[in-house]
């Protein structure tokens, strides 16, 4: 038996008496009504409990790396809630972007617990919101993040960050670079610092193909964050019956952002536009959907095709529920 | 994506509704296996097969139609990897084994053999499985796999070399 042929063969075997369930009916089912509903039934089971873990494994993963000896679970600094800001990838009119997130989590109150928890959620979280992901591989963590009041200095874990070096052919890697860079400077709320990547407490020639000999800075907002995205609400959020603020940021042409509102997947219940705090670079925009009815309902935000083509738009979308 | 692709580049566009009809004909059953070898998990890979192609009907007008198969196992690949990043949060345990039913005798056979292969699949680094399931169940060539995956061919060779090295070491210990 060739090489191949014999995996070939355990694989066809493995997979042989398996009967695929879901029929086309049921896709279709999902796909006639709203695109976010798709999500709610394959997160509450998964994502719902995962967030829960994520929260109590960051917390450990915080109190685990203090150097202080006596800082166990037991006598931890006490944690509070707080929204960790955090980047993940998502699909825009141009290729993959970054799109940010707050994600509630309980953090210790210094400066440097929301920068950690930023970067390892970066790392190694998952995102709310289904229609992004996290770029990292599989096992990646971050041993440190700290600022020394100049660089931003990030010890991350893992085994495939440099196996994977040669192999990332320029965007996947650096974008996933970026993605941990914006995060941690979001977390650190310095600006847009410089970021020294070590793995594994040493200097590295690259990390997922990027130089990281120096510190890295930031790339171009422009060219890596999603031009339409929405903060607030987060994606799944519940809200009793009345308005509903919606906050964001984007950078379109005339500052023009368009919203609609759907009910059932296709039916605009309302629609409207705002206007971004400055054209043509990322600036917050915000707007209120008034006297909302209980149900639940897709937000789409989004930029205009001024081409009159029908070209793809730029968007952000986030299930709410009304009760 | 092999010659096994229902629509080519050379058609022309087409809309969602009927393009989904297409490839669940064509993809569905096989992607779920795939995704099986992934996940070893058979709810879960139905799960994040039937959101890849809710995903690609969404987004139908903006990926690249001609190559809607290799979107979906892309798809598939990405959503299982996020998918077994939550569950190694949830519990860092292995899943149950795949429901058997009240199998005959050759059924346990087959299903003990199915079991050690997927055992031995999910014992491996993340990367390592995914680029033996796109090189031996979907017949990828290196370069597709390198697409699909981001990375180079180079990594595909060692990730594939090392994989299945390890792959057949578990197998043959564990062979009564």
């Amino acid at each position: 038996m060739s090489d191949q042929d014999d995996l070939k063969k355990l694989f066809a075997e493995a997979t042989a008496d398996i009967r695929p369930q879901g029929t086309y009916d049921d896709i279709r089912t999902r796909t006639e009504k709203v695109d976010p509903m798709a999500r709610r039934w394959f997160l509450p089971t998964i994502a719902a409990a995962a967030m829960t873990a994520l929260v109590i494994g960051g917390a450990f993963w915080i109190t685990q790396d203090r150097n202080d000896p006596s800082a166990g679970p037991a006598n931890t600094p006490s944690t509070t809630e707080r929204a960790v800001p955090v980047y993940f990838v998502g699909d825009a009119a141009q290729g993959d972007r970054l799109f940010r997130e707050f994600q509630k989590q309980q953090v210790c109150a210094g400066a440097e617990c929301l920068l950690e928890a930023a970067a390892t959620t970066a790392v190694s979280g998952t995102p709310e919101d289904g229609d992004y992901r996290n770029p990292w591989p599989a096992g990646t963590g971050i041993a440190s993040a700290s600022y020394d009041g100049d660089v931003l200095t990030i010890d991350l874990t893992g085994d495939e960050l440099d196996e994977l070096a040669p192999g990332l052919s320029g965007s996947d890697g650096s974008l996933a670079v970026e993605q941990l860079i914006y995060s941690a400077q979001a977390g650190l709320g310095q600006g847009r610092v410089p970021v020294q990547l070590l793995v594994n407490g040493a200097r590295t020639t690259t990390v997922l193909g990027v130089p990281t000999n120096e510190p890295l800075a930031a790339a171009e907002e422009l060219d890596v964050l999603a031009p339409v995205q929405i903060s607030t609400p987060s994606d799944g959020q519940v809200f009793p019956a009345g308005d509903v603020k919606v906050t964001g940021v984007a950078a379109v042409f005339e500052a023009n952002v368009l919203w609609e509102l759907l009910v059932g997947g296709d039916a605009v219940v309302k629609s409207g536009f705002s206007t971004a705090a400055e054209c043509c670079k990322h600036a917050p925009y915000e707007f209120i959907l008034e006297d909302l009815e209980p149900g639940t309902y897709t937000l789409v935000v989004h930029d205009e095709d001024m081409s009159g083509l029908g070209n793809p738009v730029n968007q952000d979308t986030r299930e709410i529920v009304v009760e | 994506m092999n010659a096994t692709a229902v629509i080519t580049a050379e058609e022309p566009a087409i809309d969602a509704d009927r393009a989904l009809a297409e490839l669940y004909a064509g993809h569905y059953s096989r992607l779920v296996r795939l995704g099986v070898l992934l996940l070893r998990d058979q709810a879960l890979a139905e799960d994040v097969v039937q959101d890849a192609f809710v995903a690609v009907h969404q987004r139908w007008r903006r990926i690249d139609q001609g190559n809607a198969p290799a979107y979906l196992a892309r798809t598939v690949v990405n959503r299982s990897c996020s998918a077994l990043r939550h569950r190694g949060v949830v519990a860092r345990h292995r899943p149950e084994a795949l429901p058997d039913g009240v199998p005959a005798d050759h059924e346990v056979l087959a299903a003990e053999s199915r079991d050690r292969v997927l055992d031995a699949l999910a014992d491996l680094p993340t990367r390592q499985r995914e680029v033996l399931v796109l090189r031996y169940y979907l017949d990828y060539s290196e370069r597709e796999i390198a697409q699909a995956l981001g990375i180079s061919q180079g990594a595909v060779k060692s990730h594939a070399s090392r994989g299945a090295a390890t792959l057949r070491q578990t197998l043959a210990e564990e062979t009564p």
